[in-house]
C-alpha cells in the first residue's frame, strides 16, 4: 500500500464524476500521455534494463554471489571487485545482480496477486451492493487497518520466511486500495446515471460496461498496481532487513541487513543496495504517476 | 594477550632485564593475576560496567538469566570459586574432603563470614538454598540433581551426600550455578515477592546500594567482607544498555569501565584492541562448542567417509575469522580445545581433517555421492553467527560437490525438527560445557534411543563410546578422566559423527587504568581484587 | 440540527470502530495459537533440565489449558490490561510497552511536526512559486521520499554524520552517564532519527500541501479576491492556508499507522528504545507474548487514529459526513 492517499482520491473522484466518454483507444491514449514526459519514458526504460539485468544476472555476475572467501571487507575497485566485496568475502556486484531477481519477482508477484484479490473483492462489493457490500467493505476497512509492516514482521517471524510466504503475506495486506477502486467503479453500475445513459444513448449495457467503466476502473487499477510493485520492493527490503528474508536467495534487503553490523567498516555494503532500491522504487513512482496523468488527464489540470 | 617483548641488539643485560620485566607485565595483564599486596593498590572509586536489561529480579533463586546473574556474582558467593586452571578453591567452604566412593562430599564453612545484614553465615544456609532456595534456578537443579541427602551436623560443616559419584559436582558449587542464600531472610516467605528481590542481600563483596528501574544496580562495598583489605572498589555500578553498539561507545568515551563477555559484541572486538585505553581480554571461560549434526537417517550422512569428507572441506578458520569476527579456536577434535588436561592431539581434526577440498570432492566421489546432491542445513534464526556460519558451509560444500539449502528456524521449531522428529540432514547448534564436559558434552555423543531435546540427533550410537564417558563422568580423578577422554576422541574424531566448528572464545573489555580481574573459568566473579590503577 | 448529525456521526462511528477492535484481538490470539513450536523449550535455553521443570514453567505460562479457554482469558486480560508476560524477561509486558512507549512518542511526535513544518514549507513554495525550479526540486525531494526505504536512510545518515562527520551520535537515546536528563540533553540523540522517519511524510505533505493550494487559488473566491486587489501572498496567508491545512491533518492522522511502521525501523537502526525497537529484539527471541503485546496495542492506536481522524475530517469539511 502506498502513500499516495491523495492520488487514489482524485482518481476515484474521477471515475464517480466522470461517468461516460466517447469510446476511444485507451492504449494509444495512455502512451502518447506517457511519451509527453520524458522523465517516466526515462524510468519505464530504467526498469526494462533493471529486469534485464535480473533476467541475466548469471551471464553478468563476476563472481558466484554466494562465493566467498578470505578477502572480506574489500573496498570497490579492488581487483576484480567492482563494488567490493563483504564480510564473507562475497562479490557486491554480483549479489547486487542476482538481487535484482528476487526484488522484481516478490514486486510484481505481489502487484499481481493483489491486483486479483483487489478486483475480486470490488468488483462483488460493487455489483452486488446491500449486505454483502458492506461486509466486504468491513472487512477491507479491517485489512486497511491492521499495521502492515508490523503485522508482516510478526507473521513472517512465526510462520517462516519463504519467498512464498513473503509474497503472500505483503499481497493479504496491500489489495484494499485496489478494491476501493474497482468497487466505485462497478457502483456506478448501479447508479442512476448508469440506467439514464443506457436509456438515452440506446446502447445496450454490456456495450457501457465494456467500453466505458472498465476502461476507467482498469486505468486506476494499473495505476496502482505499479505504485504497489514499488511499495512491495519497500516491504520485502524492510522484512529481509530485519533478518526474515529467505537466506537461499540474494536479495537488497538481506544485503542491508548484514550492511548493518559493519556500517563503520564498510560503508559500500550498504550504499549500493539501497541506491539500487531507490531507484527502482522511484522508477515505478514515477511511472505509476505518469500513468495517472495520461490516462486521468482531467486530474492534471487540477494540479 | 599483548605481546610487548621487544628486541635490544647488542645490549645484553638491559635485554634481559627489559625482557624480564616485559614478560612479568605481560603475565600480569593476561592472567590479572590476584593482587595480595593492598598498599601497592588504589582503593575507592566507582566502577561502571553494563548489563543488557533492566533485571527482573535480584534474586539468584528465581531465574538464571545474564542480567541477574551478572550482579548476583558479587552480591553473593559460592562454595568455591574456580581458578585460571579449572579447579575448585575454596570461597565459602574453607576445605572439603570427598569419601572414596565419591558419594559423600564434607565441606566446612569459614567461621567468618557476615551477611550484609550483620546475622552470621551458618551451614543452614546451605542446607536451605539447596533444598528450597535454587528451587527454581535451572542450573542450580543440574549441578544438585543427584543430590540425595544434606545433613549440617554443625554451624559449620554441611555433608551432601549423592545417589551416585559425580566427577562435576565441586565445579558446580560456584556462585554462577549454586549461590546460597540468606535462609534468615527468605524462611517463611513468598519467594517470588519477598523485598530481598529487589534489595538482596549476599555474603559477597559488595551489597545492595540503589536500584533505578531501568537505568542501572548500584552496589557498594562491603565492609564486613570476610577477605582481609578487599573489596578495594567503593562501589560498582551496572547501567542497563540494550544495544551492544551503544556498550562498546560507552567503553569507548570512558562512560563505562569494564564490558563483560556476555555484553560484548564481537563485531566490535577488532576495533577496540586498536585502542590503546582499552584492554581486550580473550580467553575461554566456560567453554562451549559450536558444531553440526549429521543426520544419519539420511543415507548420505550414513556412511563415515562422507561425514569425513564434509570435514575436510569445511574451512573452520574462516567460520572462526568472519563469522565470530576472530573470537573462536577452529574445532580441533571431539570435545574442542576448552579442557585441555583431556585434549587428544594425536587424533586432532588438524592431523586428520586438514582443509582440502580437492582431496574431500575424491573421497565424496568415491563413496558414490552424485554432484549436485541437496542437503538441508538447519539452524536457530535468531543465532547470529549461524546466519555467517551457514552461509561459509554452504559455499564450503558446493566446491565439492553439495548443495546446501539454508533453513533457519524459530527456536522452538527447530528444536522440534531436529530433535523430536530428526527430520533434517545437517544441523547447527551450540552447547555449553556448563563447567565440566561431562554435564554439557556427553549429550553430543551418548546413544539417544529415547528422543529427547538437546541431546544427540545424529542416530550416532557407539556402546564403547557410552562405556567410557559413563566412567569419565563418575571417577574424580583428573587424569584417569583425560585418559578416557582421550580414547573417546580416538574413537569421535574418526568416526566424527558430529562436526566440531570451534570452541567459542570469549573477549571482555577493560579500562586500561582497571586491574586486578581475576580470569578464571568464570570471570563473572572475583571483583573483590579489582582496583583502580594508582 | 447539526450538532445532532454531528453526534449522531460521531456515534455510528464509535460503534463501527468495535468489530474492528474485536478483529484485532481475534487475529493476536489467532497468530498465537497458530506459530508452531512449543514455547516452553525456548525459555530453557540450551541447559539441559529436568522434565518436572518444564512442566512447571508450562503450568506457570497457562499453556495445558484448551484454546477457546485460553481465548476467554485473553480477551478478559486484555480488558484488564494485562497483556501477559514475556518469556525471555519475565516482565508483565504492559510493563515493558509503558516503559518503551514514551521513547517511541518521542521520536514519532517530533518527526511529525518536523515532516509538518518542513514540508508545509516545501509545499507552500512550491505552490507560489509553480513552474520554477524550486517547485522541481520540491517534485524531486517528493518522489525521493517516497522511493527511499526508511531504515536505509537512518543508515546513511549514521554514516554521514555519525561515521565520517563524527557530528551526531550514532545511536540510543542519551548517554549513560547524564541519563534520561531531559530534553534538550539528549536532543542531539534525536536528530537523526527523527529526521529519517520524517522524510517519508516531508514528501506527502509538501505535495499535498502543494495540491491543495493550487486547487484553493483556482477557486472563485480567491480570483474574486484577487480582482479586488489583493496581493499572492495576502490571498496565501487569509485563504488558502486556512484550506489547506485541514487535508495535512487527516492525511497524517490516516497515515499514523504507516509512521508507527517506520518509527519501527528507524528504531532498530538507530537503537532507540523505544516500541519498535522491542519489537525487534522480541522478534530476535521469538517472544511471543511480547509480539502479540506489540501488535494489539499499534492496532488499536490505529484504529483509534482513524477514528479520530474521521471524526475531525467531518468536522473540518462537513460534505464527507454524507457520504457512505
Amino acid at each position: 500500500m502506498t502513500d499516495n492517499s491523495s492520488d487514489s482520491t482524485l482518481a476515484l473522484a474521477t471515475v464517480e464524476r466522470e461517468g461516460l466518454r466517447p469510446p476511444r483507444n485507451r492504449f494509444v491514449e495512455a502512451w502518447s500521455g506517457l511519451s509527453r514526459s520524458k522523465i517516466a519514458v526515462a524510468s519505464l526504460v530504467f526498469i526494462i534494463l533493471v529486469l534485464l539485468m535480473g533476467a541475466f544476472a548469471p551471464l553478468l555476475q563476476t563472481n558466484d554471489p554466494f562465493a566467498g572467501g578470505k578477502d572480506a571487507l574489500l573496498p570497490p575497485l579492488s581487483g576484480e571487485h567492482l563494488l567490493g566485496t563483504d564480510h564473507l568475502g562475497r562479490d557486491i556486484w554480483s549479489q547486487l545482480v542476482n538481487g535484482a531477481r528476487v526484488s522484481l519477482m516478490v514486486g510484481f508477484s505481489v502487484a499481481a496477486a493483489a491486483t486479483v484479490i483487489g478486483i475480486i473483492v470490488g468488483a462483488l462489493a460493487g455489483f452486488y451492493g446491500g449486505w454483502i457490500d458492506s461486509l466486504l467493505m468491513r472487512i477491507t476497512e479491517f485489512f486497511q487497518t491492521l499495521p502492515r509492516l508490523v503485522l508482516a514482521l510478526i507473521i513472517v517471524a512465526l510462520f517462516g520466511s519463504s519467498v512464498t510466504m513473503l509474497i503472500g503475506v505483503i499481497a493479504i495486506l496491500s489489495w484494499p486500495q485496489t478494491a476501493r477502486v474497482v468497487r466505485t467503479g462497478f457502483m456506478s453500475l448501479r447508479s442512476v446515471a448508469f440506467v439514464d445513459a443506457a436509456r438515452v444513448s440506446g446502447m445496450p449495457r454490456t456495450a457501457i460496461i465494456f467500453r466505458e467503466i472498465l476502461p476507467n476502473v482498469l486505468a486506476s487499477v494499473v495505476v496502482i498496481a505499479s505504485l504497489d510493485v514499488g511499495a512491495a520492493i519497500l516491504t520485502e527490503a524492510s522484512l529481509s532487513f530485519f533478518g526474515l528474508g529467505d537466506p537461499n536467495l540474494v536479495s537488497w534487503g538481506g544485503m542491508l541487513q548484514q550492511a548493518q553490523q559493519y556500517l563503520a567498516q564498510a560503508w559500500w555494503m550498504a550504499v549500493f543496495p539501497g541506491v539500487a532500491i531507490a531507484l527502482i522504487v522511484l522508477a515505478f513512482n514515477i511511472l505509476g504517476d505518469g500513468l495517472n496523468d495520461a490516462l486521468n488527464p482531467r486530474l492534471k489540470e487540477r494540479a | 594477550m599483548h605481546r610487548k617483548q621487544k628486541a635490544f641488539r647488542g645490549w645484553p643485560f638491559r635485554a634481559v632485564l627489559a625482557g624480564a620485566t616485559a614478560l612479568a607485565l605481560t603475565l600480569t595483564a593476561c592472567s590479572g593475576g590476584e593482587v595480595k599486596n593492598s598498599d601497592e593498590v588504589a582503593t575507592g572509586g566507582n566502577m561502571v560496567t553494563v548489563i543488557g536489561a533492566d533485571p527482573e529480579t535480584l534474586n539468584p533463586g528465581l531465574t538464571t538469566s545474564n542480567d541477574t546473574a551478572f550482579i548476583v556474582a558479587q552480591v553473593f558467593e559460592g562454595l568455591v570459586k574456580i581458578d585460571a586452571d579449572g579447579l575448585p578453591q575454596p570461597e565459602l567452604a574453607e576445605e572439603w574432603n570427598i569419601s572414596d566412593d565419591g558419594k559423600t562430599y564434607t565441606f566446612t564453612l569459614r567461621n567468618d563470614v557476615t551477611w550484609h545484614d550483620g546475622e552470621s553465615f551458618t551451614s543452614a544456609d546451605v542446607k536451605w538454598s539447596f533444598e528450597t532456595g535454587l528451587e527454581n534456578n535451572a542450573r542450580a537443579q543440574t549441578a544438585l540433581k543427584e543430590v540425595a541427602d544434606i545433613e549440617t551436623p554443625d554451624d559449620r560443616t554441611v555433608v551432601v551426600t549423592l545417589t551416585t559419584p559425580q566427577a562435576a559436582f565441586l565445579t558446580q558449587m560456584k556462585v554462577f550455578d549454586t549461590p546460597i542464600m540468606p535462609k534468615h531472610v527468605f524462611e517463611g516467605t513468598d519467594l517470588a515477592t519477598n523485598p530481598a528481590n529487589q534489595a538482596p542481600i549476599g555474603t559477597g563483596p559488595f551489597a545492595f546500594d540503589s536500584w533505578d528501574h531501568g537505568s542501572a544496580v548500584t552496589l557498594k562495598k562491603y565492609d564486613g567482607y570476610w577477605r582481609e583489605d578487599q573489596p578495594y572498589l567503593d562501589a560498582v555500578t551496572f547501567s542497563v544498555m540494550s544495544d551492544a553498539a551503544q556498550r562498546t561507545i560507552a567503553l569507548q568515551t570512558g562512560e563505562a569501565d569494564f564490558v563483560g563477555a556476555f555484553y560484548l559484541a564481537r563485531a566490535d572486538v577488532a576495533a577496540l584492541e586498536k585502542n590503546p585505553d582499552i584492554v581486550v581480554r580473550k580467553q575461554t571461560t566456560i567453554p562451549s562448542l559450536h558444531f553440526m549434526q549429521m543426520n544419519e537417517e539420511n543415507e548420505v550422512l550414513a556412511n563415515k567417509e562422507v561425514r569425513q569428507a564434509i570435514a575436510m572441506a569445511i574451512d573452520r578458520e574462516r567460520i572462526v575469522d568472519q563469522a565470530m569476527s576472530g573470537l573462536g579456536i577452529p574445532g580441533k577434535g571431539s570435545f574442542g580445545n576448552g579442557f585441555p588436561w583431556l585434549y587428544n592431539e594425536d587424533v586432532s581434526y588438524d592431523k586428520l581433517y586438514p582443509l582440502d577440498p580437492a582431496k574431500a570432492k575424491t573421497k565424496l566421489e568415491d563413496a558414490g555421492v552424485s554432484a549436485g546432491t541437496t542437503l538441508r542445513l538447519t539452524y536457530d534464526a535468531s543465532k547470529v553467527q549461524f546466519q555467517a556460519a551457514s552461509a561459509i558451509i554452504k559455499d564450503n560444500l558446493k566446491q565439492i560437490g553439495i548443495d546446501v539449502v539454508l533453513e533457519p528456524m524459530e527456536a522452538s521449531v527447530y528444536k522440534d525438527a531436529v530433535y523430536t522428529n530428526r527430520d533434517y540432514d545437517l544441523a547447527l547448534q551450540s552447547f555449553t560445557s556448563s563447567g565440566d564436559p561431562a554435564i554439557g558434552y556427553h549429550r553430543i555423543y551418548v546413544s539417544t534411543p529415547t528422543r529427547e531435546v538437546n541431546k544427540n540427533a545424529t542416530g550416532y550410537s557407539n556402546p564403547k563410546v557410552d562405556e567410557l564417558l559413563e566412567e569419565a563422568a563418575s571417577v574424580a580423578d583428573i587424569d584417569t578422566r583425560g585418559e578416557l577422554y582421550k580414547q573417546a576422541q580416538a574413537i569421535l574424531n574418526e568416526d566424527v559423527p558430529t562436526l566440531i566448528l570451534f570452541d567459542e572464545l570469549q573477549a571482555d573489555a577493560v579500562g586500561a587504568n582497571v586491574e586486578g580481574f581475576f580470569a578464571g573459568i568464570n570471570p563473572m566473579d572475583q571483583w573483590a581484587g579489582v582496583h583502580f590503577k594508582k | 440540527m447539526r450538532q445532532a448529525e454531528i453526534a449522531l456521526f460521531i456515534a455510528k462511528r464509535m460503534l463501527s470502530a468495535l468489530p474492528l477492535l474485536l478483529g484485532v484481538v481475534v487475529v493476536n490470539f489467532l497468530l498465537i495459537q497458530l506459530a508452531p513450536g512449543d514455547p516452553i523449550t525456548v525459555l530453557v535455553g540450551d541447559n539441559p533440565v529436568s522434565e518436572e521443570y518444564l512442566n512447571q514453567i508450562r503450568a506457570e505460562f497457562g499453556l495445558d489449558k484448551p484454546v477457546w479457554e485460553q481465548l476467554w482469558i485473553y480477551v478478559v486480560q486484555i480488558l484488564h490490561g494485562n497483556l501477559g508476560t514475556s518469556y525471555s524477561r519475565h516482565q508483565p509486558v504492559t510493563e515493558l510497552l509503558l516503559d518503551r512507549a514514551g521513547n517511541t512518542l518521542k521520536l514519532t511526535l517530533t518527526a511529525i511536526l518536523l515532516a509538518t513544518v518542513v514540508g508545509g514549507l516545501l509545499g507552500v513554495l512550491a505552490a507560489r512559486f509553480r513552474g520554477r525550479p524550486i517547485d522541481a526540486g520540491t517534485q524531486t525531494v517528493t518522489l525521493l521520499g517516497f522511493s527511499v526505504p526508511e531504515f536505509w536512510l537512518g543508515q546513511i545518515l549514521i554514516l554521514l554524520f555519525a561515521v565520517n562527520l563524527q557530528w551526531l551520535p550514532s545511536g540510543g537515546a542519551y548517554s549513560i552517564r547524564t541519563g534520561d536528563a531531559g530534553f534538550f540533553a539528549t536532543l542531539n540523540y534525536l536528530i537523526l532519527p527523527a529526521v529519517a522517519l520524517s522524510f517519508r511524510y516531508v514528501a506527502l505533505i509538501s505535495r499535498m500541501t502543494r495540491a491543495s493550494l493550487l486547487e484553493v487559488s483556482n477557486a472563485d473566491f480567491v480570483t474574486a479576491a484577487r480582482a479586488r486587489g489583493l496581493s499572492d501572498g495576502g490571498i496565501l496567508r487569509r485563504h488558502t492556508l486556512k484550506n489547506a491545512a485541514p487535508p495535512v491533518i487527516t492525511v497524517i492522522g490516516y497515515n499514523f499507522g504507516f509512521i508507527l511502521g517506520g518509527s519501527v525501523m528507524i528504531e532498530t537502526v538507530f537503537s532507540w528504545p523505544g516500541i519498535g525497537r522491542l519489537l525487534y529484539e522480541s522478534i530476535g527471541s521469538r517472544d511471543y507474548p511480547v509480539l502479540i503485546g506489540i501488535l494489539l496495542v499499534i492496532s488499536v492506536t490505529v484504529v483509534i487514529a482513524n477514528l479520530i481522524t474521521d471524526i475531525v475530517h467531518m468536522l473540518i469539511d462537513p460534505r464527507v459526513g454524507q457520504k457512505a
